[in-house]
């Protein structure tokens, strides 16, 4: 009986043991244990693990909706604390608010048995209609409907710092300080043709137009009694939340917390951080899975069929990858409209290719080997043979490639998101973090001061890409079969 | 012989194609590996190959388990013409056939376990799956000299010794008739070689199988062989029971391979002659008319250069292509001593 090897001392106990099976380190084990060693690529792994983890629970762990408008808080820096209160209320005597009504911090404190007082500071508008009449883009009268006033023609509007204008219909804001006689026009009424009539609200915010608003509720959380300033302000009352200073649910103000800020239109920046993670990694997993199941039996059936077929099915490899992919994918996402699974098929088509010539590279290589001689000489068939025996040990390289592939997918999506091919889903914009950089570049403002809406997406996709490379780094020494045993 | 033998290969020719060209590739010549080879195998018994390297031995046993499609000739197996046999026809033929390799590193796949490699066979012909299969791979690992408890471990687990055993024990998985052997302790230390031929003698005696074992070295075969076929360059120049090739070697080729067999005794081997062949191995991308030998032979008479010379039964069994050498030997002085 020979000696066992040096890494199998406790065989010669084993043979006197009988039939119980003992385990061996098998390749990817192996692996495994080296790469742990590896702290950049460890860092790496638990990253991209909590990036996927962060994508997959986006909707538990995301606190607000990444689509939901508040227009009138405007992009907040970052740690900016604001009222709790998103929705338009009603209230009404009698009635149980609904619940998308109430914040929800009101709603849970609405469960016990006990009454509960929500008390209101509001700031009421003040708001005075204004006409102007335009001959082409000169201003030719203004005309001023201040309530019970009757009508005032002055010669010049001037329009104080703590008041603006704005478009009735839309609520979008004029950005003009003053409006004269025979002078331009402001810049959103301009176009027109002739004699005409434009209509803006002059609104005006001002102390004398705040009051306090107290919304009592009973114990079965229907509301009881609403008070206004001290009077009862009759039995039903609509709140919009641009009206509301400050919420107060039993002596508890009811604020909370944008931590990374929001946008433009008021939406949480957190929180479309996270759904475009999921936009990002969702890409480029699925791309990069298309391009393991095509490449890797692509390539390997090339290889081992060898000769003339390899050949041909090498030359397509080849003419598909003359073909410039950017114009590729914009082509079928303009032709067959942004849906998300033409970009998953659009860059899935791509990548297969490089995943096909590495793996039949390999294949190449091994199908000389002798285990795949006495694979055929037990009577295993060509199938057999390559899932079994070839495909296995290509692995290592397949799975190096495909690390390395999910960040330059990540990174070629985001590329066409960042020059405005942003895909869609049920008609829905979905917005990847290229799709987000591209936002906080383009609402940046010219001193940068906006920046929060450009860092954290930038910073979210710089570390993922450098997670996963790390990774890729990592498993590439990991796998290597010379470093086998080593460390 | 009365009895037919096992394994009988005729005229057996691998060419290889030489290629040019670019898009129409067209043939501009052939590496003859193995070119008019005859020899026979009876049952039972083991049959030693041996030749220089580059001669076509490996060529020779790949060619008869159709590993390499031969371009020429029969291969007689029990029966059947292995060579015109389809592929899906071989597959079964190879239930009977089966083959050791040579690297024992290289010829088991480093991602299955031994009980995977091992129960490989089994799955393919669908005779056992499941406790059943394990069973049977356990049982062949003890047959092997392995423990059972080992079938979980991959190849790597092992030194070269215990793997060779793992590719024994795979070739006896489907109970073949017969076992072609390709080198199978010319990778190994020599001494495990002891122990791996060791082991294949007992299997044989316990399982009544037959071998064409391959080897490069002389002294390994003299020891497992009933009878040695000496090759050279794609052909057979000899075939001898084991121990008169060794004492009584009627071929030049022969004669002078015998002589490279280091003697352990410095005496004799300082007193022994040594018989150094000029010239290189020939390429064979040639087409001979006479005599493959004859431009290293130091017997070689006109004729060789003219007349291929035929395998001939010279003495009971033994057989010899050489124009020059007769019953008792080449003639005194032939080989420049």
């Amino acid at each position: 009986m020979e000696r066992p090897s040096n890494r199998t001392p406790e065989g010669i106990v084993a043979a006197s043991h009988g039939r119980r099976a003992l385990q061996g380190e098998s390749l990817s084990q192996d692996a495994w244990r080296r790469l742990k060693k590896n702290k950049m690529a460890m860092a790496g792994f638990w990253i991209s693990v909590v990036m996927s983890l962060s994508a997959l629970l986006a909707d538990v762990i995301s606190p607000y909706s990444p689509e939901e408008q508040q227009r009138w808080l405007g992009a907040l820096p970052p740690l900016t604390e604001v009222l709790s209160l998103r929705n338009e209320m009603r209230f009404t005597v009698g009635e149980r608010p609904t619940e998308s009504e109430v914040p929800q911090a009101c709603a849970d404190a609405l469960g016990d048995e006990e009454s509960h007082e929500l008390l209101f500071e509001v700031q009421d508008e003040a708001i005075t209609p204004v006409r102007l009449v335009l001959d082409g883009d000169t201003v030719e009268s203004i005309d001023l409907r201040p309530p019970g006033r009757g009508v005032v023609r002055p010669d010049a509007l001037d329009v104080e710092e703590q008041d603006f204008l704005r478009i009735p219909d839309t609520g979008e804001r004029v950005a003009v300080a003053r409006i004269a006689k025979r002078d331009a026009a402001p810049d959103v009424l301009r176009g027109g043709e002739g004699r005409r009539v434009a209509v803006l609200e002059l609104v005006r915010r001002s102390p004398e137009d705040r009051y306090r608003l107290t919304v009592g509720f009973s114990g079965d959380g229907t509301v009881s009694a609403i008070d206004r300033a001290g009077t009862d302000a009759g039995p039903s009352l609509t709140l919009k939340p641009g009206y509301v200073v400050d919420v107060v649910l039993d002596g508890n103000p009811l604020r909370h917390t944008h931590i990374l800020g929001t946008d433009q239109e008021g939406r949480d920046s957190l929180s479309r951080l996270i759904y475009g993670g999921r936009i990002s990694l969702l890409v480029g997993l699925t791309a990069t899975l298309v391009s393991l199941l095509v490449g890797v039996l692509y390539g390997a059936f090339s290889g081992y069929m060898g000769g003339r077929i390899d050949g041909m099915m090498m030359r397509i490899v080849d003419v598909l990858y003359a073909i410039p992919y950017l114009f590729l994918v914009i082509l079928l996402l303009v032709a067959f409209g942004r849906s998300i699974i033409i970009l998953f098929v659009a860059l899935g088509l791509v990548q297969w290719l490089t995943m096909a010539r590495i793996v039949r590279g390999q294949v190449l290589g091994l199908k000389e080997k002798e285990f795949v001689d006495a694979a055929v000489t037990v009577g295993a068939g060509w199938w057999q043979v390559l899932t079994r025996h070839l495909i296995p040990n290509t692995l290592g390289v397949v799975v190096v490639y495909t690390t390395l592939t999910v960040p330059q997918v990540i990174l070629q999506e985001s590329f066409l998101a960042f020059i405005g091919l942003t895909v869609e889903m049920d008609g829905r914009p979905l917005e990847s973090w290229g799709a987000l950089v591209n936002y906080g570049r383009e609402a940046l403002g010219a001193n940068g001061e906006f920046w929060w809406l450009l860092l954290w997406p930038s910073i979210a996709m710089s570390v993922t890409l450098f997670s996963l490379n790390f990774l890729g780094d990592g498993l590439r020494d990991a796998l290597d079969p010379q470093q086998r045993g080593r460390t | 012989m009365s009895e037919q033998p096992l394994l009988s290969v005729e005229d057996l020719e691998v060419h290889f194609p030489i290629e040019r060209g670019l898009l129409f590739k067209r043939q501009v010549g052939a590496v003859r590996a193995v070119d008019g080879l005859n020899f026979t195998v009876n049952a039972g018994e083991t049959l030693g190959l041996v030749g220089e390297s580059g001669c076509g031995k490996s060529t020779t046993a790949r060619a008869i388990i159709r590993l390499e499609d031969p371009t020429g000739g029969r291969v007689m197996f029990d029966g059947r013409d292995l060579a015109d046999l389809s592929r899906t026809e071989m597959r079964e033929a190879r239930q009977d056939l089966q083959m050791i390799f040579q690297d024992p590193y290289a010829s088991l796949n480093p991602r299955m376990t031994v009980l995977n490699l091992i129960g490989e066979p089994f799955r393919n012909y669908g005779i056992a799956s499941g406790s059943e299969l394990t069973e049977r791979v356990c049982d062949l690992l003890e047959v092997v000299g392995l423990s059972a408890s080992w079938r979980n471990r991959y190849p790597h687990e092992f030194s070269g010794g215990q793997r060779q055993r793992i590719g024994v024990a795979r070739a006896l998985a489907l109970e073949p008739k017969m076992i072609l052997c390709d080198e199978p302790v010319s990778a190994l230390d020599v001494s495990i070689q002891a122990q791996v031929i060791n082991l294949l003698q007992d299997l044989q005696n316990k399982l009544g199988l037959t071998y064409l074992f391959i080897a490069h070295d002389l002294a390994v075969v003299r020891h497992i062989s009933d009878r040695v076929a000496v090759m050279y360059l794609g052909r057979i120049v000899e075939v001898a029971p084991a121990n008169e090739i060794y004492t009584k070697p009627l071929h030049p080729y022969s004669v002078a391979l015998l002589s490279a067999i280091p003697i352990p005794d410095p005496k004799l081997q300082r007193a022994r002659k040594r018989i150094a062949l000029e010239g290189e191995i020939p390429t064979p991308t040639m087409a001979y008319k006479g005599c493959r030998f004859v431009d290293r032979c130091p017997a070689r008479i006109a004729r060789c250069h003219d007349e291929d010379p035929p395998l001939v039964e010279h003495r009971p069994d033994h057989f010899a292509a050489c124009w020059v050498t007769g019953e008792d030997g080449l003639p005194a002085g032939a080989m420049g001593v």
